[in-house]
């Protein structure tokens, strides 16, 4: 099992935040990756949500290939997290543990820092520090 | 969600939540108000820069409420209203707040409470009378629904310390925001 990438993005498509772990192929352009990351996010989740039978609900958690798997949570506010992982996480909720990241991770180190500007690319290393404890605490990485 | 859900959703969050002296809060915001009034002379000037202060706080406030409470989605403005009234301000002021009256247009509600830890000691001398004392409040709710979408107005439509027998803010909605889609390489 392993974790290859997180990004944290806002209802813009800025990416606030991006690191990797086990990441084994390097994209050419980190910011093509970026735009392309969220681009098809965008896509996915409002067609997943014109495919739903409830007008207001309908947005995918995960998706799986047949060697990694996407990881998807967003809050209303419009922050979008994932995690990419091998396809191997069975029976761990990784959305889950997204939305605690968001929980105990974001708002505590980025949202309660009043140094950090609504926006910005997050450069709180404890921030970084923190998730990088959360991630390598997960069961699956 | 039903009505008993929400306020026992708002008395968990509270309960769950670190808490700081009423005293502390009250006084503390008092002096910075009575800092406000004496930097801008005219009462609402300071409202404005109450708003203006409560806004950013909202911007940010709005993250820590929804980690807290764990609502995801709010389908409708009636009940996006109930959940400021039972959850946040439970959670934020540990006081309970009715959805008052709708308007016509089922755009503008009001938020009613009686007790306002904010204004716990104050009293308004006659030269401040044109001052919203709490208006930081009306700040606070703009900012946190701007960031799920809803632009709004707010203001204080009655307040205990111009001697109404409740506390009540209007807030208006004036639209809802779509998401643009990512710009394109060109």
């Amino acid at each position: 099992m392993a974790v290859f990438s997180f990004y944290l993005f806002d209802r813009t498509g800025t990416c606030l935040c991006y690191h990797e772990w086990q990441r084994t192929r390097q994209p050419q352009d980190m910011s093509d990756d970026h735009k392309n990351m969220f681009g098809m996010l965008f896509a996915l989740r409002n067609f997943s949500i014109k495919l739903s039978p409830d007008a207001e609900r309908g947005i995918p958690s995960f998706f799986v290939t047949d060697v990694y798997a996407l990881h998807y949570f967003e809050t209303a506010t419009g922050l979008r997290f994932v995690l990419n992982t091998s396809n191997d996480f069975k029976g761990v909720d990784v959305t889950h543990a997204l939305s605690e990241i968001y929980n105990s991770v974001f708002v505590e180190y980025v949202v309660k820092n009043p140094l950090y500007t609504r926006g910005n690319v997050i450069k709180s290393d404890l921030f970084i520090t923190k998730l990088d404890d959360y991630i390598r605490a997960l069961p699956c990485f | 969600m039903s009505r008993p859900s929400l306020q026992a959703l708002g008395d968990a969050s509270f309960a769950r939540s670190e808490h700081v002296s009423a005293e502390l809060l009250a006084l503390t915001y008092g002096s910075f108000v009575r800092q406000l009034v004496q930097d801008y002379e005219s009462p609402s000037d300071v409202n404005a820069q109450l708003e203006s202060i409560g806004y950013n706080m909202g911007v940010r406030l709005v993250d820590d409420f929804l980690a807290k409470s764990n609502i995801s989605h709010c389908s409708s403005l009636a009940k996006t209203a109930e959940v400021i009234a039972k959850v946040a301000f439970k959670m934020f002021l540990g006081v309970s707040a009715t959805v008052g009256v709708w308007s016509q247009d089922k755009k503008t509600f009001g938020i009613v409470f009686d007790d306002n830890p904010l204004a716990e000691f104050a009293e308004l001398p006659e030269e401040c009378a044109g001052l919203w004392y709490s208006n930081v409040l009306c700040g606070v709710i703009r900012g946190a629904l701007e960031m799920v979408n809803m632009k709004v107005e707010c203001r204080f439509e009655r307040c205990r310390l111009r001697g109404d027998e409740c506390n009540e803010i209007r807030v208006s909605l004036h639209e809802i925001l779509v998401e643009q889609p990512p710009k394109g390489e060109d």
